[in-house]
């Protein structure tokens, strides 16, 4: 046989061998969760069941996205954003039809229903997987592949390896990559600025503005809200008094003269004094609400007051893929002069025109103008 | 004011309950004051029961006149059979407390020298400052004698007040008992087992069975060896002692 | 022992009560002012002293709202609630005749908490203050369970095995519904329900301050009347009626006083244990039974375990709030302990 020949032969071979490998590599597909897990699935998955994350899940899988959706948990979306809810299935009926798991975290998460349901894989946060205990093995010993991912943590590399993983889930990786890549450069970019800027560190108090100023609300001493004030440049009054969340001492916060404070909000249906924000909700109410908070004992002569630094924030702002626009805007409030070009309304804004099937129609954040 | 004619204890058809059962049925009877009245009978025949109805403690049905009208508490003072007290009062502070309804917040010296002696004569003033709930069975029972004699009621209903005291200290309460109620004119109504302590002490008996009264009188009318045969089923002798006191003596159970 | 000497050696027991009286009002004055001098802005005591002189429209606005809206109010809390769960638990250890009872053996804690959580859940409802609403509630709940178990004292007679039975009847009724009411709740609520039940001085102000002043110089004359039928009932019930002592109205009276004091003191700080329990034996183990120095000794006995408490979670945890039931849990259990074996050593000797 001459030399020719033999390459023919050689390029056949590996053609035939790699006619081999390529379809086997488009019909299953193996991902390693946040937690580590290795799950394999089929195929992208065509029917889910969603836990949590549901604004992530739509802007990485894009438009029919809730149409590979087979269940979900109802409670964390519509009793905790109930605004926001409402506008998702004003844009998305087909939410509203379908099935309810129960809820993961108050025990009754109703496996039957899960697995009636018939879904390709299940997708959950890092805290329903740890709720579930036991049932997770239930769950995947009848046929449905439990896959983990974690916004929670509030740190880039979650929030990346989370994006990723719902891509590769749902065949939707170009997305996933995009959005990915669009966090990171915008958290990157946001550190970037802090550092170069020279303000110090700023003392900030947060505080769950749901009781209203008569009582004291959570403070976050790690995780969620003290994540984004640490990242954003910040000095958190509540990091080493509170293990997570909890109040904090009204004393303690007067006496630690924070410069600039938040009050986070939500859309809660049963909260007659906490400050309204949210999908739908005018900016008059949550400025309404706000205002009664520099009248608790002793604020008035709050730095933060005095400065006109007393700022409203949606709650729902962290563990989500959008989160960067609140991390900014702390950014912007710690450093203005850093963050003069910035304009993390108008980022949102277009977070959700490009991602989202809603408009971000509703006050997010809100800045309570000082006293003249 | 007590009308002669109408002074002392006067029961008519009292009848008490317990239950569905019937454990007083129609007791009537008339006990005079200024002496002791006791109330004998066997186990289960209604005495702790009919003590209770009189006191006001046990609902009842029939009548009861103290002087010729209702008694109201103030003048009644009951002691039940055995009843351990648990409190940590001192002796002192529990006779004190029969001096209840005229304490005001300050003890006056008054009350303090009636409670002391209550204690005294009943020969226990020594245990003045100790706590009740430390003391033995019989020394409480003094206490509380001392603390109902304290209250100088006008009617003063026991149930076995000696069961608990030694031969001394039974005779000293008795004697006790019986000046208090010569002194105060009271009536002093005790159920008694000791057939003889009740022959000596009591101007009159109720002998009761099944929840009936069998014959009141005397005690040398009452305590005949045919009454004690059909009473208690006991064969007994009735001797008399140097000082002219009965003594009933059982000799066998009554065939 | 002559009369004279008896009457020589009560007097003395009088005047020793009267110390032991002073000295108590004394020992709460002084852990008083260690509660107003301690706090996270840990400023001296002279400052402290000046800006509490200075009073609430003081020159320095941050040092008065502390003194005057936060550190002022929190003791004087304080003070009023251990004095009032000291009284409800001592008269609920003399009516049901048990030294085990609390102001919360009926059933009381759990109304208030379910009270408090249908206020938290569905108070949107109300056109009235959240603040206010949640105490309303509690107050109300507990009202209508000490009426409950009143209903069943009418019904069978008010004897210490009937009151326990129907109060734990009624204590697990409303634990049953508070139950159903956190099964129900978002986990936000929740949380908000679960601190409520911790109990907080913190959430105190001078509204509430004045509400619980109110009830308990209502509710403390109607006792006091009652002082020597309370001390006569502790010799049991057969011999309290000898005395002529109306025990089952007495017993009805000094129901509604308990719940009235209980009542006020969960409403606005939540339910704080131990203190109902711990202060009334630690009363009797230093005056004895007699009510007119134990009354007011358990309640001095409890306001001085309250407000040490609120010291003690200060110092722990400057920053963030450390409930102080769970405060009167940990100093609660050791008293005691100590109780009992004193106690239990006493006997033996």
């Amino acid at each position: 046989m001459n030399r020719l020949t033999a390459a023919l032969a050689a390029m056949l071979t590996l053609g035939c061998a790699l006619l081999a490998v390529v379809p086997s590599a488009e019909a299953e597909i193996v991902v390693t969760d946040v937690e580590g897990r290795r799950v394999t699935l089929a195929a992208p998955a065509q029917r889910v069941l969603l836990g949590f994350y549901y604004e992530d899940f739509l802007a990485i899988v894009g438009p029919g996205a809730m149409d590979r959706v087979v269940a979900i948990s109802r409670a964390p979306w519509k009793d905790w954003r109930p605004m926001q809810y409402r506008a998702y299935a004003a844009a998305i009926p087909r939410i509203e039809a379908l099935a309810d798991v129960g809820s993961l975290d108050a025990g009754s998460f109703a496996v039957e229903a899960a697995v009636a349901a018939r879904p390709d894989v299940a997708i959950l946060a890092a805290w329903q997987f740890k709720g579930l205990g036991p049932a997770v093995a239930t769950l995947e010993a009848a046929g449905v592949p439990v896959v983990v991912v974690d916004y929670n943590a509030q740190t880039v590399e979650r929030h990346v390896a989370s994006t990723l993983v719902i891509g590769k889930v749902m065949g939707a990786e170009a997305r996933a990559e995009r959005l990915a890549a669009a966090y990171r450069a915008a958290v990157e970019d946001t550190t970037a600025r802090v550092e170069r800027a020279d303000g110090g560190r700023p003392r900030v108090y947060v505080e769950l503005g749901q009781k209203g100023p008569a009582e004291y609300g959570n403070s976050y001493g790690n995780g969620m809200w003290a994540g984004v004030i640490a990242l954003a440049g910040g000095d958190n009054i509540a990091a080493g008094q509170v293990a997570s969340w909890g109040p904090l001492s009204p004393e303690y916060v007067l006496a630690s003269q924070p410069e600039v404070v938040l009050i986070t909000g939500s859309e809660w249906l049963n909260a007659p004094d906490g400050v309204l924000m949210g999908f739908g909700i005018e900016q008059g109410l949550t400025r309404e609400r706000l205002a009664g908070y520099p009248g608790r004992p002793g604020w008035q002569d709050l730095p933060a007051v005095a400065g006109g630094q007393v700022h409203a924030l949606y709650h729902g702002g962290t563990r989500t893929l959008y989160d960067y626009v609140y991390l900014r805007y702390l950014a912007k409030v710690l450093h203005p002069a850093a963050f003069a070009d910035v304009d993390p309304a108008a980022e949102l804004k277009a977070y959700y025109a490009r991602n989202l099937p809603i408009a971000a129609e509703g006050t997010f954040m809100l800045r309570l103008a000082a006293r003249p | 004011m007590s009308d002669p004619e109408h002074s002392g204890l006067v029961l008519r058809g009292v009848t008490v309950a317990r239950g569905r059962r019937n454990v007083v049925t129609g007791m009537s009877a008339a006990l005079v004051g200024g002496s002791i009245t006791a109330l004998i009978g066997p186990n289960g025949a209604g005495k702790s029961t009919l003590l209770g109805a009189v006191a006001g403690v046990l609902p009842c049905s029939g009548t009861i006149l103290l002087d010729g009208r209702p008694s109201h508490p103030g003048e009644v003072a009951y002691m039940p059979q055995s009843t351990a007290v648990r409190a940590s009062l001192t002796a002192l502070e529990v006779v004190l407390l029969g001096r209840l309804d005229r304490l005001g917040w300050r003890v006056a010296a008054e009350d303090l020298s009636q409670a002391a002696g209550a204690l005294d004569a009943l020969g226990v003033g020594g245990l003045a400052r100790v706590r009740i709930d430390t003391l033995s069975g019989g020394q409480q029972q003094l206490v509380l004698l001392a603390q109902r004699l304290v209250r100088r009621p006008r009617l003063l209903l026991l149930d076995e007040p000696t069961s608990a005291l030694d031969l001394g200290r039974q005779m000293r309460v008795l004697d006790r008992l019986s000046d208090y109620a010569r002194q105060s004119g009271a009536v002093v109504v005790m159920a008694l087992h000791d057939l003889s302590l009740a022959a000596r002490y009591a101007s009159s008996l109720l002998l009761m069975k099944d929840g009936a009264l069998v014959v009141a009188g005397s005690p040398d009318a009452v305590l005949t060896p045919a009454g004690i045969r059909r009473a208690y089923g006991v064969e007994a002798e009735i001797l008399r002692t140097s000082h002219g006191h009965p003594v009933i003596a059982p000799l066998a159970p009554a065939s | 022992m002559t009369t004279a000497a008896l009457l020589g050696g009560y007097r003395r027991d009088e005047r020793r009560r009267a110390i032991l009286l002073a000295a108590a009002c004394l020992l709460l004055a002084g852990i008083c002012a260690v509660d107003l001098a301690t706090g996270p802005s840990a400023m001296p005591l002279a400052e402290a002293l000046r800006a509490l002189a200075a009073g609430p429209e003081g020159a320095d606005r941050t040092l008065a709202a502390i003194l005057w809206q936060i550190r002022l109010p929190t003791t004087l809390m304080g003070v009023l609630v251990g004095a009032s769960l000291g009284v409800a638990g001592l008269q609920m250890q003399t009516i049901l005749d048990n030294p085990l009872a609390s102001p919360f053996t009926l059933g009381f804690s759990a109304a208030a908490g379910f009270g408090a959580a249908l206020a938290i859940m569905f108070g949107a409802a109300l056109p009235v203050a959240g603040w206010l609403l949640a105490p309303a509630a509690a107050f109300v709940t507990t009202l209508a369970a000490a009426g409950l178990v009143y209903i069943v004292a009418r019904l069978r007679g008010s004897g210490p095995e009937v009151l326990v039975l129907g109060g734990i009847a009624v204590l697990f009724l409303f634990q049953a519904l508070q139950l159903l009411l956190q099964y129900m709740a978002s986990p936000e609520v929740l949380q908000q329900i679960v601190f409520w039940l911790f109990g907080s001085l913190l959430k105190a102000n001078w509204t509430s301050i004045a509400v619980l002043a109110a009830i308990m110089a209502a509710v403390l004359p109607v006792l006091a009347r009652d002082v020597w039928q309370l001390t006569a009932l502790r010799l049991g019930e057969a011999h309290a009626r000898s005395l002529g002592v109306a025990v089952t109205g007495l017993r009805r009276r000094v129901l509604l006083c308990v719940a009235l004091l209980t009542a006020g003191a969960v409403a606005f700080v939540g339910t704080i244990g131990f203190v109902g329990l711990a202060a009334p034996h630690a009363a009797r183990a230093l005056a004895g039974e007699d009510q007119r120095v134990l009354m007011p000794l358990a309640a001095l006995v409890g306001a001085i375990m309250l407000v040490g408490a609120s010291v003690l979670a200060k110092t722990l945890s400057p920053g963030a709030v450390l409930p102080v039931g769970i405060v009167t849990a940990i100093i609660g259990v050791p008293m005691l302990f100590a109780l009992v074996l004193r106690r239990g050593a006493g006997e033996r000797s």
